[in-house]
């Protein structure tokens, strides 16, 4: 049984001459204990792709499966409760809340759950304790260093034991140090039975995945199964001979990915004829 | 499925916190509001109680009589009655004593103190027969000799003019008037006659003296009445309501109240007024809710990356609804709250420095929190909509 099943799923913005296709029919079928790199240059979708399979956007066109279940159009509400119980959201800016400590934030999930004070704020401390900052529980964000807000990031995510985690660029914003600890941490949390999505620029930590889905202008264009310990093959071709977190560099592994990677097919077969009118742009970024 | 009110409460608590200073002045205005309104309605209430002329202390056989305002309420005409009503009522079969009263304006000078304005009354002769049971020293005797008049004066007055002795025998002049007093009256306390007619400041001479020294026909504010028979009370009000209309020219520009009694008239004037100015105070209150509503927008446009993190992490549209408008109505019933101490605290003080009572009746902090509690829930649901509603992944964006 798949755990998620997107099936033609589309996302649009604005309408008209400005109509923005940020995923184009994208079909994505996860199964269960599957640990997903998600690869694209900017723009091509991967954050919309991953709002949308994180109940927090939902799609203009198609279907999305959560467990069998469709969710494309949930009201608000359930949707607001589906999040809370299966899945697990890690941001690129760590989203943390800055007034509360490292305990209050991972315990917010269970406090939208109903859960008492005592409960909450002990599942929160076992939960940091089991990404290894037991000793941060009093810390405010900003006293922690980058790592260790993106790993208090994922006890809150985990706190309500999500069967899916689904991170967007969880170490855009750390050095390498930080990337190899929140890797690490997420390596674990697959092992134990999570089914995980995560976005990255950076081809060295494909090798952590066992699966690697490559977009482009919102449509996705590979997707290659890897050994987990490699670097994904179609990535490796990008790759400089010393593998870096420069941010430099990673622009330019970016370009030469897409330099590697195949083209998009310029026309595909559509179901609607009104969506072929619709006017393409591409982010600038 | 939703996290407890503790939990909502608590949260409110430390968010207000953290903007203390826009938390204080936004409770600040709903505080004045709150408390305008309790002090405008306290002040009608006290001026009701003064100016309600209840005699009843003076024995429950005593019927008043005083000028009403059947024209401006602001203007009572005060000079509506004329010692010949007095002289009329007291040819009445039910009535035993009638005594004028009427207002005489000067200044007194005695040896070894300072001229003083105060407050005089010129009583008719019978004046002992009714406020006997208050004098503490001395009587109502004596009479005016022509070359010398007597005077019966308020504790306040005694203790201002002479001292600390009781000043019997002691003389005084007014308006080239020489006077002896020959009776000193117990402390009253604060009831009144009037609220320009405080017994305790109030010096009392005989009527014909009065008329004397002013060369006046001396309007009369009141007129107290001593029946035969308590028995007869209702009858004998309508007969002295009967004489002095006839006297008016049935003119009703006066009212007659038995012993507890209160000046109807008065009483309904004053209720109109108070509720007028409570009804613009309540302006103050609306504006106070205003400024809940604008502090609860500007909150909710700074605090979205917070919204959409609570979002993201699974809470729901209701959940954030209810933060916000308990926020809201934290704020307004601190507010609320704040308004009925600072009305307590200046009714306390305003007692400290005066005799006026300002009486703040229990129900007013109960209606205050629930009128701030309703004016949180009103003002803070727009804002809190707003916030609810936000698209979580647009509410990250937006940081
Ligand atoms: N709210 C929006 N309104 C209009 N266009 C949007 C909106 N959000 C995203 N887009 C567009 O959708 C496309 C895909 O955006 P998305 O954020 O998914 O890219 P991405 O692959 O995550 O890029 P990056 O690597 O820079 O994070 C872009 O062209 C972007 O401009
Ligand atoms: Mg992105």
């Amino acid at each position: 049984m798949s755990v998620i099943k997107l099936e033609d799923v589309s996302k649009l913005y604005g309408f008209g001459d400005a109509t923005n296709i940020a995923l184009d029919e994208v079909n994505l079928t996860i199964e269960e204990g599957e640990f997903v790199a998600v690869m694209g240059p900017s723009g091509s979708g991967k954050s919309t792709l991953m709002n949308v399979i994180g109940l927090l956007d939902r799609p203009s066109h198609g279907n999305y499966l959560l467990n069998s279940r469709s969710v494309s159009k949930l009201k608000p509400n359930r949707s607001a409760k589906l999040r809370r119980d299966t899945i697990g959201f890690i941001f690129q800016s760590f989203n943390l809340l800055p007034r509360l400590t490292a305990l209050e934030n991972v315990a917010l999930p269970l406090l939208y759950k109903g859960l008492g004070t005592t409960r909450r704020l002990k599942q929160a401390s076992a939960m940091l304790e089991r990404v290894g900052l037991q000793e941060r529980e009093y810390y405010l964000p900003s006293q922690l260093s980058g790592g260790q807000t993106q790993c208090v990031a994922i006890a809150r995510a985990l706190v309500n034991n999500p069967k899916i985690i689904i991170a967007d660029e969880p170490t855009g914003n750390l050095d390498s140090a930080g990337s190899r600890l929140v890797m690490e941490l997420l390596s674990e949390i697959h092992k134990t039975g999570n089914t995980i999505l995560f976005v990255t620029h950076n081809p060295e930590l494909t090798r952590y995945a066992s699966r690697v889905v490559y977009m482009h202008d919102g449509a996705i264009i590979a997707d290659e199964q890897t050994k987990i310990g490699d670097v994904a093959r179609r990535a490796r071709q990008v790759m400089y001979s010393v593998p870096t977190t420069n941010e430099e560099h990673d622009l330019a592994g970016v370009s030469a990915l897409m330099a590697a990677l195949p083209q998009k097919p310029a026309t595909r077969t559509r179901k609607s004829s009104k969506k072929s009118t619709a006017h393409r742009t591409r982010s600038k970024k | 499925m939703s996290m407890g009110s503790k939990g909502h409460f608590k949260l409110a608590v430390s968010n207000l916190r953290h903007n203390r200073m826009r938390s204080l002045l936004t409770i600040l205005g709903i505080t004045i509001g709150i408390t305008s309104i309790i002090l405008v309605i306290a002040i009608g209430e006290g001026i009701k109680r003064q100016v309600q002329t209840n005699n009843a202390f003076l024995g429950n056989d005593i019927i008043t009589v005083q000028p009403s305002q059947s024209g401006n309420p602001l203007q009572p005409s005060l000079t509506a009655l004329t010692q010949t009503d007095a002289q009329a009522i007291a040819k009445l079969g039910q009535v035993s004593t009638v005594v004028p009263l009427a207002a005489v304006s000067g200044t007194v000078s005695a040896p070894d103190s300072k001229p003083m304005e105060t407050m005089v009354i010129a009583a008719g002769d019978d004046v002992g027969d009714i406020f006997g049971p208050l004098v503490e020293y001395g009587d109502f005797s004596g009479a005016d000799t022509g070359e010398s008049s007597v005077a019966v004066i308020g504790t306040t007055v005694a203790a201002r003019i002479f001292g600390e002795q009781v000043p019997l025998g002691r003389e005084f002049r007014l308006r080239g008037q020489h006077f002896i007093v020959q009776g000193v009256l117990k402390d009253v306390g604060a009831s009144t006659l009037s609220p320009a007619a405080n017994l305790n400041n109030a010096i009392i001479i005989p009527f014909k003296t009065g008329q004397k020294i002013t060369n006046a026909n001396l309007p009369v504010y009141q007129i107290l009445v001593r029946i035969k028979d308590r028995e007869q009370m209702a009858n004998a009000v309508a007969a002295i309501n009967d004489t002095v209309l006839a006297k008016h020219g049935n003119q009703a520009d006066f009212t007659v109240l038995g012993p507890g009694d209160s000046a109807s008239g008065n009483d309904k004037t004053i209720t109109t007024i108070t509720y007028a100015i409570a009804a613009i105070a309540a302006i103050s209150l609306l504006v106070g809710g205003i400024g809940v509503m604008n502090v609860m927008w500007v909150s909710v446009t700074e605090r979205m990356q917070e919204i959409g993190i609570r979002k993201a992490v699974g809470a729901t549209n209701r959940q954030i609804l209810t933060q916000f408008i308990v926020e809201a109505t934290v704020v307004s019933v601190a507010g609320g709250v704040a308004g009925v101490a600072v009305a307590y605290a200046i009714e306390g003080i305003v007692l400290l420095f005066s005799d006026f009572k300002m009486p703040i009746s229990w129900p007013v902090p109960l209606i205050a929190f629930f009128v701030t509690l309703v004016l949180g829930l009103l003002f803070g649901t727009a804002p809190a909509l707003k916030a609810s509603r936000k698209d979580p992944i647009e509410a990250l964006r937006n940081a």
